[in-house]
């Protein structure tokens, strides 16, 4: 595994002097660069241009087995770079209209391409404000860290203020009578669009979305440490949203969703169904309609 | 195993159950597409066609709990396809290529989602050395230009084309030589992830201590 180029050292990459014996194979035998080699890595360097401007690359045509690895360890890479591997909200939502469409579980929408812009109003900044950097930052910091500052640029702690269903995009939804969740209690509940937990704190309802924001496993309350726990790769948020301590790794926290305290029930604003007009309505004799699709039982 | 929510185990999923299964999955497939290609546009094009292609295959009586594992499947399958277009492979290499542990191999049971690119890469790059640790660091985490790259380390926007194709290729090496052969006993201990902490089954293969 140790070859002396892996460390190519400061002057010219390929320069190989260090390790003359162990010069790559694209230096001739004068410690030039082929014709061939510089091509090559011109053609991977526009390919990972195109990456980061998020457009679709050219095909580079066939390539060497290991130049293709290289091409690949780029995608990888670039979906490192924190926020970029996150899906738009956008798509999103036009993906779940059609899948709903697919489904048969919903009419068609009737805008949805044009009801919601394009894209990046609800921005990865907006989302991912609080937790921008945090990955970098992760990566970075296993590594040793003088490639952080621009990473923590964009972190601002706080971010779990941003709600994920900004006011005006989607459609409030009675989740619980309110003498149902008394302090303390914590409830699971389901959107057409959504999952999450409402949690009664000593500050009023605070509603967190369901999904751990490592890999979109479905979180589990675990009521004796008051932590919300992934199955799938050991994270861990405490009951604010935040990674916790004990998480195996340090994710983003959970975005927030609004609450409110009408009619004797606790309302939480879901992104809206696409397809299926808002039904939901005060009078609607939740809960025992049960129309959100919110289980029965509370954890306490 | 890992999902409370809609559906329970024995149960068999309605579509309503099945659609916020699939949304609840969304934003880990579309993540596992993206650490494959790289790019919005071609990620966006393919996790649709997964989607599309799990809806059309439609079981009712199917487990949520393989909801998951389906997909990750039907998504692998979806890059594999793709992959053979965009780089004009010959069968046989793609299937070298994910023989190699490309993607993790894949556990009959107990199946985890593959580690997100930020855990790979992180694996990827504390076993780099410090100059191709830092042009990838430069280049992709932080996403610095060429120019700044180059004015960061000291070197021509030339050089830093060559150390980044290098980089690239030795990370590759890394990659595959953790997925068939496990760490080697020389390195140095690496940053335990989740995934061997929960002694997950789908690491298994290649991870026998000396």
């Amino acid at each position: 595994m140790s070859r002396g180029h892996d460390e190519g050292q400061p002057r010219e990459p390929w320069s190989g002097a260090e390790h003359p014996a162990e010069q790559p194979s694209d230096v001739g035998a004068s410690g030039e660069l082929s014709a061939e080699a510089v091509e090559r890595y011109t053609h991977l360097h526009e390919h990972i241009e195109r990456l980061r401007a998020d457009a679709r690359p050219t095909p580079p045509g066939p390539l060497a087995h290991d130049d293709l690895e290289a091409y690949q360890m780029a995608a990888l890479f670039r979906a490192a770079t924190p926020g970029a591997a996150d899906p738009d909200p956008a798509f999103a939502q036009r993906l779940r209209a059609h899948i709903a469409r697919e489904l048969g579980t919903e009419a068609p929408p009737p805008d949805v391409e044009t009801s919601h812009p394009r894209r990046g109003r609800l921005s990865r900044r907006g989302i991912l404000a609080g937790g921008l950097g945090v990955a970098a930052a992760a990566v970075a910091g296993a590594v040793g860290g003088a490639a952080l500052e621009r990473s923590l640029e964009t972190t601002s702690p706080g971010a779990t203020n941003v709600p994920l269903v900004p006011q005006g995009r989607g459609q409030w939804i009675p989740i619980a009578a309110v003498a149902a969740l008394p302090v303390g209690a914590v409830k699971w509940f389901q959107s057409d669009a959504l999952v999450g937990f409402v949690r009664h704190t000593s500050e009023g309802y605070v509603a967190l979305s369901g999904v751990c924001t490592h890999m979109g496993c479905l979180l589990q309350w675990n009521g004796a440490d008051r932590t919300f726990d992934c199955p799938c790769h050991g994270g861990r948020f405490t009951e604010d949203g935040l990674s916790a301590p004990s998480s195996s790794f340090r994710y983003n926290p959970l975005p927030r969703l609004d609450t409110k305290v009408e009619q004797d029930q606790v309302w939480v604003y879901v992104a809206t169904p696409l397809a299926r007009p808002a039904q939901q309505t005060p009078d609607s004799g939740y809960p025992s309609s049960n129309p959100s699709g919110t289980r029965d039982e509370g954890y306490q | 195993m890992d999902e409370v929510g809609p559906g329970r185990p024995g149960e068999p999923p309605d579509a309503h159950n099945l659609q916020a299964l699939y949304e609840q999955h969304l934003p880990a497939i579309y993540r596992f597409i993206y650490s494959k290609v790289g790019n919005r546009e071609e990620a966006e094009d393919l996790t649709s066609q997964v989607f599309l292609k799990a809806v059309r295959g439609l079981d009712g009586g199917r487990d949520p709990l393989s909801v998951q594992s389906w997909l990750f499947q039907v998504a692998r399958t979806t890059v594999a396809d793709h992959w053979r277009a965009f780089y004009q492979l010959p069968a046989r290499s793609l299937d070298d290529l994910l023989d190699a542990g490309w993607e993790g191999p894949l556990a009959a049971n107990g199946y985890t989602p593959p580690a997100p690119p930020d855990e790979r890469v992180g694996h990827i790059l504390a076993r780099l050395s410090p100059r191709y640790r830092d042009v990838l660091t430069y280049r992709f985490l932080l996403s610095y230009s060429v120019k700044e790259t180059a004015a960061r380390m000291n070197l021509s926007e030339a050089n830093v084309k060559v150390l980044q194709f290098r980089a690239l290729k030795k990370a590759s090496q890394i990659e595959a030589d953790h997925a068939t052969r496990g760490q080697e006993p020389g390195q140095p201990a690496a940053p335990t992830t989740p995934r061997q902490r929960m002694g997950r089954p789908d690491i298994g293969r290649g991870m026998e201590r000396p």
